[in-house]
């Protein structure tokens, strides 16, 4: 039978204790164990050691809480101020956008009919909501662009 | 790879695509082994609660980093580690961590005589790795309880090889010597 040096006996004492080593090897670490008191007592060290902790009751479902708490977007007041102030510019940006089309239609105008004055506010709603309808969009799409917006 | 690197391979690749009950099913997977290794790392059921939570979370939100240059195992007993060595000092700032590894081990199926007997003799030992030098009883552990070459204990413990053989050696006669 191949002999080991306490030295590779004791590398391979883990796996030994676990059972995982191919049957010749188990044998020969047995053999030797059998007369070699320093690597019983280091065996039987691991063999304590090696046993599994058992796991609290409800640390999983605890873990699993926190894990889906990260799923959820928050809504700090830091993050609705930025979403406010997202929200106002796209607003502002269709509301000049909308002026500066009128302006130009009344030029036009102007020019065609001799008018002098064009009352803006009259144009089209969605356009002076700048082109985005916030009321028309579902949760869902609202948490989404707030997400976009945090990226 | 095996048909179970396989299966750990598409699960870790549909978690980082964001699917949510591979990222449940990952958490289940490990937390037991995450947790045994906070556990013994930290001495406190309580703490290493935290420490494999944090882990855990921390894990997920670095999955995007997890290129498979090591096994996801390796990778995440890795963060395992770091969680546990920081809620370790964390906790050693507040107030003196209590070993308190006795009487945790799972002894399901065994005769009561023999049960008790276990979970005192555990109970000594566990203690008495709570008395090695964190970079032994880390070394002792990866090998014993969670069965690492000493190159994937290097590999977590950011060290070599052979500075980890030698960690696990004088980690290992140190509890004999104290166990006599």
């Amino acid at each position: 039978m191949t002999t080991m040096t306490c030295d590779a006996i004791r590398d391979s004492l883990p796996e030994f204790v676990r059972e995982v080593l191919p049957a010749g090897k188990m044998a020969v670490i047995e053999s030797h164990l059998a007369t070699c008191a320093e690597c019983r007592a280091e065996r039987d060290v691991i063999t304590v050691l090696i046993r599994p902790a058992t796991v609290p009751a409800g640390l999983e479902e605890r873990v699993l809480r926190a894990v889906r708490k990260q799923w959820r977007p928050t809504f700090s007041p830091g993050r609705l101020a930025m979403a406010a102030t997202v929200v106002f510019a796209l607003v502002t940006a269709g509301v000049i956008s909308q002026m500066g089309l009128l302006d130009s239609n009344s030029r036009a105008v102007e020019d065609l009919a001799g008018v002098t004055s064009v009352d803006w506010t009259r144009g089209d709603p969605v356009l002076l909501r700048g082109g985005l309808d916030l009321g028309a969009l579902s949760e869902d799409e609202l948490l989404k662009l707030l997400e976009e917006m945090d990226s | 790879m095996t048909d179970a690197g396989h299966d750990e391979t598409a699960l870790i690749d549909r978690a980082r695509a964001g699917d949510r009950d591979a990222q449940e099913t990952l958490v289940r997977r490990h937390l037991g082994e995450v947790f045994d290794l906070a556990w013994r790392i930290i001495g406190d059921r309580d703490v290493a609660q935290d420490a494999a939570q944090e882990a855990i979370i921390s894990a997920l939100g670095a999955l995007h980093r997890f290129r498979g240059d090591a096994s996801f195992r390796t990778w995440l007993l890795r963060i395992t580690v770091n969680a546990a060595k920081t809620q370790f000092r964390r906790q050693s700032r507040r107030r003196e961590v209590k070993l308190s590894l006795a009487l945790d081990v799972r002894t399901d199926e065994l005769d009561p005589a023999a049960e008790t007997m276990l979970r005192a003799e555990a109970g000594r030992v566990a203690g008495l790795l709570g008395q090695l030098p964190p970079k032994q009883r880390m070394a002792v552990v990866l090998r014993v309880n969670r069965g690492l070459s000493y190159a994937e204990v290097g590999e977590i413990l950011d060290c070599s090889e052979g500075a980890a053989r030698v960690n696990y050696h004088l980690g290992v006669k140190r509890l004999r010597e104290l166990v006599q």
